[in-house]
């Protein structure tokens, strides 16, 4: 030891460890990517004319033109909030941009299928159909397995009959087989007509019937009967969850207590319709998912197929998109059969469908339209699909957006640290839980006045549209001229540019200093995101 | 369940006033007794609490714990000790000790006791707050008809009647908090208005109806209109006497309490308040008393200011939460989920006061009270007190017309 140096290894020791300690907090998560290419133009065309020859069909019997092809940032804006719930941000719209190559649309498509951020957005809004997903009884670890699950497998193009075998049949640990999590729930909610309320979930998340309507009398509409209900209930009869295991007790039966009538009835497991599909034997629910999954079974994948549409276009092809009404006769078969047979024909690949309908003429449509200013005229439009819908963002897309847009560069999940994107997710949480409002499937969602309040006043948006220098807006603020910051600001919120009269507005609004720029700047980022054209998809 | 469980929002807006007004005497003399549009308030007891705690304690017996009884003011009845004060204005309200529901999970019973309807895959049953305000719309009222005091996380939804009834929430009512309407005659918002509609013009071309229907433009200019009106002062507790704020008590609950009375005085529907923290399955009996300490001097003081200003003819009041509690004590001094007896305080708006139904096992041996009252009985009650038939069916979006509530009411109770 040297005299007077013995300060020296000490602080090297502490100083080397408070550097290790920073970069290993500091690392990003990482997670593999897994790009899949985007299907050849060539390919595509074909496919996509057949497809298009649906819709042609009826705008031409209707006598009216649809509406006109929009830009491909309208397009990029719609993929992005419907794949990974979030508008575009200012590096992928200049990177797009930048990007001269006819097919960039699909490949931005396959880009966003490959996203972490995916596995996220999109599982998420696929598993609220088999789970409930706001529902504080569940652990939250199950719910976010499931999801990730979903949305992962969907990433890898796992087949859409293996995911579903999974959710109905699987059996041990619910750690190992998340895909349970659906069965696990409904027992673990209680375990008195779990059986039944699984039959409900499984025919409307999967077959896009709610045979369950049934339940306590026959179906208003449709031809289910009660006994059909409750003999598709009785696959689910031999299963249970004890222990986070789920297992199936092949000694146990359904047995239906009946408080109208007062008996208990056992009934035998029936599926409600083609019981030829149904394997001779195993497990229950194995013969189950085997059923669900049959290659003749249209309802299945149309049920899915619909389900894409809705994700993608904000609204499904066929209302409400759990209950479906039956399928057309074999010989004329609909646009939601020729979704159906394109999955089955490529290994039910749930991304192929994705491409297909980006790719479609009604997706790529304007969402407005001359027409739109006639009310009797305006319904006729949306049923032939003849102008893109306008339908509500659901608070995550908003609360993501609304910091995508604040933001500078793309938000990743590779790029944050743990404690970063924590903090993210748990805003985005409490936002939704404060925003959401829930309407069934087939109300008319609207705008709300404790909404509109929230949005006007709200905390988030002051804090996201606050400007300091490590955000967005301060840094364009103090980086920029005013009109360069009101482009961007419209680009980032609205990916557009604004029109002559908004960038005019706009810039009589800024002044010549930093400050007074930076306080416009907030302004307009106020300005848009209470705006109808941010709020709504379009 | 743990506590972080009942996790606490924060509220998006404080509302708050600094304008000197009017006094509400001049106004309120209008709005008085029977002619009054009838309004509903409930205080909603989140968590599930004790019956044996509260409502219908048994001193003494294998399951009543340390909990004493009191006298109240109506002859034959006694509740909890720890509600002196509002033992002294039960004779308003009536007892109900045999609720019953088939719901013991905190998610699916709270829906139940919110909606008078068990959870259902098919349907979004209205909140009771929501089927009152749809049932009699309000007329020049700014603020929405349907208001959420207090931190709860499931308030009142308008389900299939739809979204305009859902219920404003205000998390710490009366709080002092942003000015809101100096926000929105502050020159910089209207300029900043002004922004809003020169985007929003640009947006509509070519999209008129499909943006009427989403009623974006009709909710912000509802809301708007709600920051600008006069009516929030409602939300204010500023000219309010000291003496009377002190009684309701100075916390979020009393607070809530003095608010609902002001905002049902103004011309809201429904008001719920909202006191949290009820699932005692660890010291049930700490917890209650700390709970009674909050709820029986706000709970008092609005039964007799309701009665002083006459707005008790007009006024359903109720107080219950999702379940009650196990007569058995487990083994953290606590008690469990409970929904097979359990009870509620109703009365006001011509609801027979000074009446107790049903009563509950001391020995806790039998699981099913006597003279049960479920839950949709108990809400079409107040529906018809509030002169609402509860029979009214509405049509659903999946074709099947649903009735406000499918009970019965009890005559003990009304006509």
């Amino acid at each position: 030891m040297l005299p007077g140096r013995s300060w020296f290894f000490p602080f090297a020791a502490a100083a080397i460890i408070v550097v290790a300690v920073t970069w290993f907090v500091s690392q990003p998560v990482r997670s593999p990517q897994n790009q899949a290419a985007a299907p050849s133009t060539a390919e595509m065309a074909a496919t996509v004319t057949k497809l298009d020859a649906h819709f042609a069909l009826h705008w031409k019997e209707a006598e009216f033109e649809p509406a006109a092809k929009a830009d491909d940032l309208v397009l990029l804006r719609r993929v992005s909030l419907a794949l990974v719930g979030t508008v575009p941000s200012l590096e992928e719209i200049r990177e797009f941009t930048a990007d001269s190559a006819p097919d960039r649309l699909q490949r931005w498509t396959a880009r966003f299928i490959a996203d972490r951020r995916f596995v996220d957005y999109f599982g998420f809004s696929l598993a609220g159909a088999f789970i409930d997903l706001k529902n504080d009884d569940l652990e939250i670890a199950p719910r976010l397995r499931f999801v990730a699950w979903i949305g992962e497998g969907i990433q890898r193009g796992v087949p859409w009959n293996e995911m579903a075998r999974q959710i109905i049949a699987s059996r041990g640990a619910l750690a190992d087989e998340p895909g349970a999590t659906m069965v696990a729930a409904e027992f673990d909610a209680g375990k008195s007509e779990a059986a039944e309320r699984l039959a409900a979930r499984t025919s409307r998340a999967l077959l896009g019937q709610r045979i369950d309507c049934a339940q306590c009398h026959d179906h208003p509409f449709a031809d289910w009967t009660q006994g059909q209900f409750e003999g598709l209930a009785a696959y689910f009869s031999q299963a249970s969850y004890r222990n986070a295991v789920i297992q199936d007790d092949q000694r146990t039966s359904l047995v239906i207590d009946d408080t109208r009538n007062n008996v208990k009835r056992t009934v035998q497991p029936a599926v409600p319709f083609e019981p030829a599909w149904v394997p001779a034997d195993g497990l229950l629910r194995e013969q189950l998912a085997a059923w669900l999954a049959h290659p003749d079974n249209r309802r299945f994948r149309r049920a899915i197929a619909n389900r894409l549409w809705g994700a993608l276009f904000g609204r499904p092809l066929v209302e409400p998109v759990d209950d479906l009404s039956d399928p057309p006769s074999l010989e004329e078969p609909d646009a939601l059969d020729f979704l159906a047979d394109e999955l089955a024909a490529h290994g039910h690949d749930l991304r192929r469908l994705i491409h297909v309908i980006v790719a479609s003429r009604p997706f790529q449509l304007e969402s407005s339209h001359p027409g739109l200013a006639d009310v009797v005229l305006t319904p006729k439009l949306e049923k032939s699909h003849a102008v893109f819908p306008v339908t509500e963002l659901d608070a995550h897309q908003l609360i993501r957006s609304m910091q995508q847009a604040t933001a500078i560069g793309t938000i990743l999940p590779e790029r944050e640290n743990t404690y970063v994107q924590l903090r993210r997710v748990e805003s985005r949480y409490r936002f939704a839980r404060d925003y959401e409002h829930e309407f069934s499937d087939g109300e008319e969602a609207a705008d709300t006045v404790p909404q509109a309040t929230r949005r006007l006043s709200g905390y988030v948006i002051r804090g996201l549209s606050r400007s300091s220098f490590w955000g967005a807006t301060g840094r364009i603020a103090a980086f920029s001229s005013a009109e360069v910051g009101i482009d961007q600001a419209f680009i980032a919120c609205l990916s557009r540019h604004p029109t002559q009269d908004e960038a005019t507005y706009f810039l009589s609004q800024s002044g010549k200093n930093m400050n007074q720029r930076s306080r416009a700047l907030q302004d307009v980022y106020w300005t848009l995101f209470n705006s109808a054209e941010f709020c709504w998809n379009h | 369940m743990s506590m972080d469980r009942r996790e606490l929002l924060r509220t998006a807006a404080a509302l708050g006033m600094s304008f000197t007004l009017p006094g509400l005497e001049a106004r309120a003399a209008e709005r008085r007794g029977n002619e009054r549009p009838r309004s509903l308030l409930v205080i909603w007891m989140a968590g599930g609490p004790s019956q044996l705690e509260t409502w219908d304690p048994h001193p003494g017996s294998i399951i009543g714990g340390p909990t004493r009884a009191i006298k109240t003011a109506i002859p034959g009845v006694e509740i909890a000790e720890h509600f002196p004060l509002l033992a002294e204005q039960l004779h308003h309200l009536s007892v109900v000790r045999s609720l019953v529901s088939r719901e013991g999970d905190h998610d699916r019973a709270t829906y139940t006791l919110k909606t008078g309807y068990r959870p259902s895959a098919t349907v979004n049953h209205p909140g009771l707050g929501s089927i009152v305000a749809h049932a009699q719309p309000s007329t020049d009222l700014d603020l929405p008809p349907v208001v959420s005091l207090g931190q709860e996380n499931r308030p009142w939804k308008g389900g299939f009647l739809g979204g305009s009834l859902d219920a404003l929430q205000v998390q710490e009512p009366g709080q002092k908090g942003e000015n809101m309407q100096d926000w929105f005659r502050d020159a910089h918002t209207q300029q900043r208005l002004k922004g809003l509609d020169i985007v929003g013009k640009n947006f509509a071309q070519g999209r008129q109806v499909v943006l009427d229907r989403t009623l974006h433009d009709h909710s912000v200019q509802a809301a708007l209109r709600m920051m600008s009106s006069d009516q929030l002062r409602a939300f204010d507790l500023g000219d309010e006497p000291q003496a009377l704020r002190d009684a309701y008590g100075d916390n979020n609950f009393g607070r809530g309490l003095l608010v609902g009375r002001r905002l049902i005085e103004q011309g809201v529907r429904s008001v719920e308040v909202t006191l949290q923290n009820f699932d005692t399955h660890n010291d049930n009996f700490g917890r209650h008393r700390g709970h009674a300490a909050v709820l029986d001097p706000a709970f008092a003081a609005l039964l007799k200011d309701l009665a002083a200003r006459d707005l008790l003819a007009s006024t359903a009041v109720l107080c219950l939460g999702e379940f009650g509690r196990t007569p058995r004590i487990n083994g953290a001094d606590g008690r469990d989920h409970w929904p097979h007896g359990f009870s509620c305080l109703v009365g006001g708006a011509g609801i027979h006061a000074g009446q107790l139904i049903g009563a509950t096992d001391p020995t806790g041996i039998r699981q099913e009270p006597e003279n049960p009252v479920k839950v949709e009985d108990l809400y079409a009650t107040v529906l018809t007190a509030l002169a609402i038939d509860p029979a009214h069916s509405v049509q659903t979006s999946i074709g099947r017309p649903i009735q406000y509530s499918s009970g019965v009411p009890l005559t003990r109770l009304i006509g």
